[in-house]
């Protein structure tokens, strides 16, 4: 779920991009060295950093404006299917895996009507998984492996699968904050480059993915210049921008594997 | 004349009073500001007159007599040496944080992240004055009070308003306003409580 501070990780980045378009290797758009950080900068850090030409930029939430903006139905969102990255073919009596596995993908294999699951755990390849599979065959079958290769001598019936579950994503509230992005300067025409800079980016932004995968409302709100810090070498320029993100909460939906089932009044059948 | 003294000169920021530091034994006296050895200094008053031979010793020498430390903050030709009674054991630490280029991580006083300055030296830390709210608002609050400690010259290490200060007692402060003259450091600081 996305979280305020989420919010103000994704301002950290399109900062970034409006400060050093062309990376931090390369010169910002203010040609000052840029700190681009979420809090506030501690005094003795900033005075040293002014004294010697670097800009801070802070990114923090202006206190006492979140509101709540809640207005949608809560409502399951189910992504669509995933295809697995783990793959299973059969050929005979071998099933060979196939792929790069991701963590909780199932891998099952049915071996004359008894199932064998087993489920992708960090660091896991195709050979992994090939091994542990055999391991589970064996409790019932001669089962032999060889690099990704599972072969069952006795089999008269095999079948090798794969399926990747999903997350289901629902909207439980929403809620629309004030943030506010400080420059520090340690003079005004640096102040003038680099605010303008990142005013101009986000202004062209209208939504901001979050790592959630939800997309956050992005409005310019206000701004502040000030030149008060002025004989402290200090020149400052807020820009206040209105978000609105999603808080969701996500359910794991299994995909099925295999499916059960009777032929007859007396025939079970697995596939 | 008084008491057996033990002289401890620091020897760098750490631990000032610890054993390799101790330079010689001599007889000290300590008395108020008449040297009348009638009644000692009281409340607030951390000054004391130190009666001793001053060839073996210096500004910013601690003075250990039984359990009782003082300071050395001046020792004036023909006249009683300037001392300060230190009570308490004060540690100093300053505030780090980012200092990437680009983007960063968070910015804020980190105590874990702190840069340690100085650690167990004895000072003077009286005049509890001036209570106010303290940033976290808590009903049963008691406010913050803000004190001046002295403590012996620093060489090396230049004490600023922000750097953080921990007593014995688990009492942390931040310090708010710096003085180094030739008695040494006199500082304005106010207690951090949430």
């Amino acid at each position: 779920m996305a979280d305020q501070s989420d919010v103000e990780t994704a301002l950290v980045g399109l900062v970034l991009t409006a400060v050093y378009p062309n990376g931090t290797a390369a010169p910002s758009v203010c040609t000052a060295d840029c700190r681009i950080y979420r809090g506030w900068p501690l005094p003795a850090t900033l005075d040293a950093d002014l004294a010697s030409g670097v800009v801070n930029v802070t990114i923090l939430p202006v206190s006492g404006t979140l509101q709540n903006t809640t207005r949608f139905p809560y409502v399951w969102q189910l992504p669509p299917g995933q295809a697995p990255t783990l793959t299973a073919t059969v050929a005979g009596q071998t099933v060979t895996f196939a792929g790069t596995p991701q963590l909780g993908q199932l891998a099952g294999v049915i071996v004359n009507g008894n199932s064998y699951v087993y489920t992708v755990q960090t660091g896991d390849d195709a050979d992994l998984v090939a091994a542990n599979m055999a391991v589970l065959i064996r409790a019932n079958f001669v089962a032999n492996y060889s690099g990704a290769t599972v072969t069952v001598p006795t089999a008269t019936r095999l079948i090798g699968r794969v399926v990747a579950g999903s997350e289901a994503t629902r909207e439980v509230r929403r809620q629309r904050q004030d943030f506010r992005i400080t420059c520090w300067c340690p003079d005004y025409a640096t102040r003038d480059s680099i605010a303008v800079a990142i005013d101009v980016s986000l202004s062209q932004i209208a939504f901001i993915d979050l790592p959630d995968g939800t997309s956050a409302r992005l409005i310019f709100r206000n701004g502040a210049t000030t030149d008060r810090a002025e004989d402290a070498g200090l020149y400052r320029r807020d820009l206040i921008y209105s978000i609105e993100y999603a808080t969701i909460t996500t359910e794991n939906q299994p995909a099925m594997l295999f499916g059960g089932g009777t032929v007859d009044a007396v025939t079970p059948y697995l596939g | 004349m008084g008491l057996t003294t033990d002289v401890y000169r620091p020897a760098g920021p750490m631990a000032p009073m610890s054993a390799r530091n101790r330079l010689v034994r001599l007889h000290a006296a300590f008395a108020d500001a008449d040297a009348s050895f009638v009644r000692p200094p009281g409340y607030g008053d951390a000054i004391w007159y130190g009666l001793f031979d001053t060839a073996y010793t210096r500004s910013g020498d601690y003075l250990l007599q039984n359990n009782d430390v003082w300071f050395v903050a001046s020792q004036p030709r023909l006249m009683p040496a300037l001392c300060v009674r230190a009570d308490r054991i004060v540690s100093f630490a300053r505030p780090v944080t980012t200092r990437t280029i680009g983007a960063a991580g968070y910015s804020g006083v980190e105590l874990s992240e702190a840069q340690v300055l100085l650690r167990d030296w004895p000072a003077s830390v009286i005049g509890a004055t001036g209570v106010v709210r303290t940033q976290g608002h808590l009903p049963a609050d008691g406010g913050m009070t803000e004190s001046v400690v002295l403590l012996p010259g620093t060489p090396g290490v230049h004490l600023e308003p922000g750097d953080l200060m921990l007593d014995e007692l688990g009492r942390r402060s931040v310090v708010v306003a710096t003085e180094l003259t030739e008695l040494g450091w006199r500082l304005g600081v106010r207690q951090a409580v949430p």
